[in-house]
């Protein structure tokens, strides 16, 4: 991730400013998603994402978006402990974002057999478990930064607005939060012995 | 009817006819705030609560009302690899 401005800072500030105060416009609605501003000094922001569908609401993540040299270049984006603003390594993510790229019936099965194959592919990548991950989607800094990306240029998508902060939250939420059902208990029984001490 | 759609966090207000399916209202909305990069299969519009809208049906089928606001974001695209 490169920190050197080379975007006159007034500009990309000023373009930052536009992001935070169009969001702060919208943050009634934005509540209701689960969506919250919970910091914002140019060129930083972080955005925590719950779960509105479950009871309790859980603060599931924190994104951290970083808009250096904006909209010269996209912003760069991390998933974040939402509390502490820390980027989670791979190991560590709440979620990869999983998107379900296709289901399939696999074929020669029992009729009685109901069985779906989902095939997904996470929107969050890295190298390894010890990595910060990256969102891996066109209107991010590190997509567009890849080797694998360069025939996919940020300038085919900055002007439809790839990189902005609304549309990176609702894709974060959408494959994050918004895929939440309901909170799930994992309980271990564990036996022991009850004992009365004797004198 | 009078709307509001949130054009990746952007608000655009749009007069409505109720009776158009939302895929031209979508068309009228990017047309009109100069979005015409993206082909509209790229674009996805949620109503307020986040739900996903069926672009073929129109304001009434889906029982909107004036001053209310959707929002449209572009799709992930390709990616994850």
């Amino acid at each position: 991730m490169s920190e050197t401005h080379f975007t006159d800072p007034t500009v990309s500030r000023r373009k930052f400013e536009r992001e935070i105060a169009e969001f702060r416009e919208m943050s009634e609605q934005y509540t209701k998603r689960g969506w919250f501003l919970a910091y914002a000094r140019y060129p930083h922001v972080r955005v925590v994402l719950a779960t509105p569908t479950t009871n309790p609401v859980a603060i599931m993540l924190g994104v951290a978006l970083d808009f250096t040299n904006y909209d010269s270049m996209p912003p760069s984006v991390k998933l974040v402990h939402p509390l502490t603003g820390e980027p989670y390594k791979a190991s560590e993510l709440p979620t990869k974002l999983p998107r379900l790229i296709s289901s399939t019936t696999p074929e020669g099965l029992p009729p009685q057999v109901q069985l779906q194959v989902h095939e997904h592919q996470d929107l969050m990548q890295s190298y390894g478990p010890q990595d910060i991950p990256f969102l891996c989607v066109a209107g991010v800094r590190e997509y567009h930064e890849h080797p694998a990306h360069t025939g996919d240029a940020w300038e085919l998508h900055r002007a439809s607005g790839a990189g902005r902060l609304a549309r990176l939250v609702e894709l974060i939420s959408k494959y994050g939060p918004d895929t939440v059902i309901g909170l799930q208990v994992t309980m271990q029984p564990q036996i022991g012995f009850n004992v009365s001490p004797q004198q | 009817m009078e709307i509001t759609i949130v054009i990746n966090g952007e608000p655009h207000v749009l007069k409505i006819d109720p009776h158009n399916s939302l895929r031209e209202i979508v068309h009228q909305v990017l047309k009109k705030s100069g979005n015409l990069g993206q082909p509209l299969e790229r674009w996805v519009l949620k109503d307020a609560t986040g739900n996903e809208l069926d672009l073929e049906k129109d304001a009434v089928a889906l029982n909107l009302k004036v001053g209310d606001t959707l929002f449209l974001s572009l799709r992930a695209g390709e990616g994850g690899s």
